[in-house]
């Protein structure tokens, strides 16, 4: 009984707590399976290896010209940030040039092989823009560089974006950097950002390059070469799309794109193939197949410079002063000028001939068309007859068909006549009127043949030449015609009216600036 | 007569009392089962130095208390520093050992703040709400340098490392975040990690659909959760850092770097490595 009692009570005590523990828990809390945290330990975020190519640090030899890199238009970089390229182009015998906002591009254009412009952020003049097209359309090679990470200037207020500013150089060359950035968030390089690219086509740009690592990079839009490319999982932040994006085009043989920056700076260029690539892209902006035209006067040499007087030329006070001149025009380009005693192949050549020129005179003429109408002075020089008519030579051709009517060249030809000088593409002109100046590149040198009929034409050119002037010239590719008459060379820059008169050339001829 | 029914009073009396006084002992008993309490923790602000050490006393209040049966976070943040964020979770996570945690997304909850989300057992967010951005932002440090006037034993003492190594130790971040968002959402997430390193914000509906989150619904549906998972019912709320009451010391400047008129710029005032969403960036970079 009393154990009854005894149970009572304790179930009345447990009620209360039990009725109030069930009122506020039904049941027990377990902890979810997934606590866990991060593998911190087991993180680890792979190192690029480091280049095995080496920049070249021997200097080599036969290589020259001057690269000419931009820092007047706002660019958004320091020469210090890619001494990796320069130094390669240094020791390729290259030398560097640098345009300052105050310098004039197409004077300094004149004596390059190459013109670098990395983000540029102020506008180019239509003037430096055609500027740099004649510059390509020469030979000489263009390098336009667009980083997304360089795009702007914060300094200038007249900025405008480097994508901009650089694709108005590009345009004429079908290529256009993109406004966007590249990215791979599967396979990079430490960031997605850092795109890791393959070479697309095998060229001198592409040589011994089998992976490159781009460090923030825009995409080309390119109907071109396109050299560098990513894989599929490379993507424009314009579209979030990809499939082989251009990273780096090449347009003709002189005009390159690349879209980052970056790669050439320290310590980016050790990564994968980037040093490769650098010296690949050393050797193209000094390898340009250039031709030199009078457009570069007066920076048409790029060695030492040899003066070879003609016989018949006396060396006066007035032809030393003139060679003085050229002495201090070229010394600031630190080239010598020396007058010759006979020709020298490790000099860039000045010729200074009397017309009518002479057998040795004639020998450097060669690949000229140009004809002079008197016997030289040795009697070696072949007279030959102007362009022919359309029917003349049909006479010509029934002459052979007829072999039993043979006559002399004399007899069939008209002979140019003493003091005429016939020349392709323009006609006959009188060598009294003109003092000529002739352009040729060969065997790695140039050569500038000058020919006048009297030893103060001579100088005269010889003085235009130190001006780089050639204004009152007509200029047909590699041949100038520079008037003369008693009173010295005709200083005004509109001859050419004065000129077409003069001339019998029957095709408008064309001009090109000095 | 009288004796007897005297007796059987007593008796009777008696065996009230054996009834009632175990009833009386066993209510005053039970007053001493406390009610439940759901814990909120807010998180309404950048995630710094000063948030975490409020938010770490608040934990540990929770932890320590045995009437709190859950703790709801109430997320609405940008996210913040990389270690204030960290410390945070490691403590929710051991928190959850004993306790679930729900989150409650508001308006924002963003790389920092999305993280700490990982940490939790269960997501609610308003309809409204901005959730993701998982990612790692940090400024590069300086080039090293040598100055006239600091001596310092090594190269690296000034700087702490190469710049390039500081890519690599943000990737590294990011690296873990990924790990951390794979822990917390496990066979939910239907994202790949590409797609979560892109550190895209999504609109909560896109977030449940992704598996980023659990649930859109009203802030009463998260206490629910997490009296759920807590087993418990007519619970009480708690706010903790009224309960704490920790006292935040005067901030004599801003996480945020503020423009001229005092107002904050999204950025932050010191630079460093941040989980953190900045609207908007680049527009109006100071």
């Amino acid at each position: 009984m009393k154990a009854k009692y005894i149970l009572i009570a304790i179930g009345l005590f447990l009620i209360p707590i039990v009725a109030r523990t069930i009122w506020y828990y039904n049941g027990i809390y377990t902890p979810s399976e997934s606590l866990q945290t991060p593998d911190f330990l087991g993180l680890e975020i792979a190192t690029p290896e480091l280049s095995t190519s080496v920049v070249s640090t021997k200097s080599e030899t036969g290589a020259s010209g001057v690269v000419l890199f931009d820092l007047a238009h706002s660019n958004q970089y320091q020469i210090t940030e890619i001494e990796v390229l320069i130094d390669d182009l240094k020791n390729r015998g290259a030398e560097i040039a640098i345009l300052d906002e105050n310098e004039d591009l197409s004077m300094l254009l004149k004596g390059a092989s190459a013109f670098v412009s990395i983000a540029p952020t102020m506008d180019f003049s239509e003037e430096e823009i055609q500027t740099v097209q004649n510059f390509v359309e020469r030979g000489g090679r263009l390098l336009v560089i667009a980083d997304p990470t360089r795009s702007t200037s914060e300094y200038v207020s007249s900025r405008s974006e480097s994508v901009r500013v650089a694709n108005t150089l590009l345009e004429p060359y079908q290529l256009t950097f993109r406004d966007d950035y590249a990215y791979n968030v599967y396979d990079h390089e430490g960031n997605f950002r850092n795109i890791i690219l393959h070479p697309t086509v095998k060229s001198e740009l592409t040589a011994n390059v089998s992976e490159l690592v781009f460090y923030s990079a825009r995409s080309l839009s390119s109907y071109e070469t396109n050299l560098i490319a990513g894989d599929e999982n490379t993507l424009s932040s314009l579209t979030d799309s990809g499939e082989d994006l251009c990273l780096a085009a090449l347009s003709g043989k002189n005009v390159l794109a690349i879209g980052d920056f970056t790669f050439l700076s320290s310590p980016y260029y050790q990564v994968s193939d980037n040093a490769q690539f650098i010296t690949n892209i050393s050797r193209f902006l000094i390898s340009s197949d250039r031709q030199k035209t009078f457009a570069d006067l007066p920076f048409l040499f790029s060695q030492p410079i040899g003066i070879l007087l003609d016989e018949g030329i006396t060396i006066d006070q007035d032809l030393l002063d003139r060679i003085s001149e050229l002495k201090d025009l070229y010394g600031q380009k630190d080239l010598s000028v020396e007058i010759l005693e006979e020709d020298d192949e490790e000099f860039d050549l000045i010729l200074l001939g009397l017309l009518p020129a002479n057998e040795t005179v004639m020998e450097y003429l060669e690949g000229f068309d140009i004809q002079f109408g008197s016997q030289p002075r040795n009697t070696a020089v072949p007279q030959v007859a102007p362009a022919e008519t359309a029917e003349e030579l049909d006479e010509r051709a029934e002459e052979t068909a007829q072999p039993t009517a043979t006559s002399t060249p004399a007899q069939t030809q008209p002979v140019l006549q003493y003091g005429q000088v016939s020349i392709g593409g323009i006609g006959q002109v009188s060598q009294d009127d003109f003092g000529f100046i002739l352009l040729k590149s060969e065997n790695d040198r140039t050569i500038l043949i000058l020919l006048s009929d009297n030893q103060d034409g001579l100088i005269d050119l010889l003085t235009m030449l130190s001006y780089g002037d050639l204004d009152s010239c007509y200029i047909e590719s590699n041949i100038a015609l520079c008037e003369q008459n008693n009173y010295g060379w005709n200083p005004t820059p509109t001859p050419y009216t004065e000129i077409e008169e003069i001339l019998e050339a029957t095709p408008a001829p064309t001009s090109e600036g000095g | 007569m009288k004796t007897d029914d005297k007796a059987r009073e007593n008796k009777f009396d008696f065996k009230l009392l054996l009834f009632l006084i175990p009833l009386l002992i066993g209510i005053i008993t039970a007053a001493l089962v406390p009610r439940p309490v759901i814990g909120i923790i807010q998180i309404r602000d950048e995630i710094d130095n000063k948030m975490s050490i409020r938010v770490l006393n608040e934990i540990e209040y929770a932890r320590s208390h045995p009437e709190v049966k859950a703790v709801v976070l109430i997320i609405d943040s940008p996210g913040g520093t990389i270690n204030d964020t960290e410390l945070i979770y490691m403590e929710l996570l051991k928190l959850r050992e004993t306790k679930p945690v729900v989150t409650m997304v508001e308006g924002l909850s963003a790389s920092g703040s999305f993280y700490l989300a990982m940490g939790t057992d269960y997501i609610v967010s308003n309809p409204s709400a901005r959730i993701g951005n998982v990612g790692v932002i940090g400024t590069l440090p300086s080039s090293p340098m040598v100055l006239e006037e600091t001596i310092s034993t090594g190269p690296y003492k000034l700087f702490g490392n190469q710049r390039e190594n500081y890519t690599r130790y943000i990737e590294l971040i990011k690296e873990s975040f990924y790990q951390v968002v794979e822990n917390g959402r496990r066979e939910s997430l239907k994202l790949s990690k590409e797609e979560i390193l892109r550190g895209e914000l999504y609109p909560a509906s896109e977030a449940v659909k992704d598996g980023l989150i659990d649930e859109v619904a009203p802030q009463s549906r998260a206490m629910e959760k997490a009296a759920q998972l807590a087993h418990i019912s007519h619970y009480s709320m708690t706010n903790l850092t009224e309960a704490v009451a920790f006292e935040e010391k005067e901030e004599e400047s801003s996480f945020f770097l503020l423009d001229e008129n005092g107002v904050s710029t999204g950025y932050p005032r010191e630079s460093g490595v941040y989980l953190l969403y900045i609207p908007d960036y680049g527009s109006e970079m100071p």
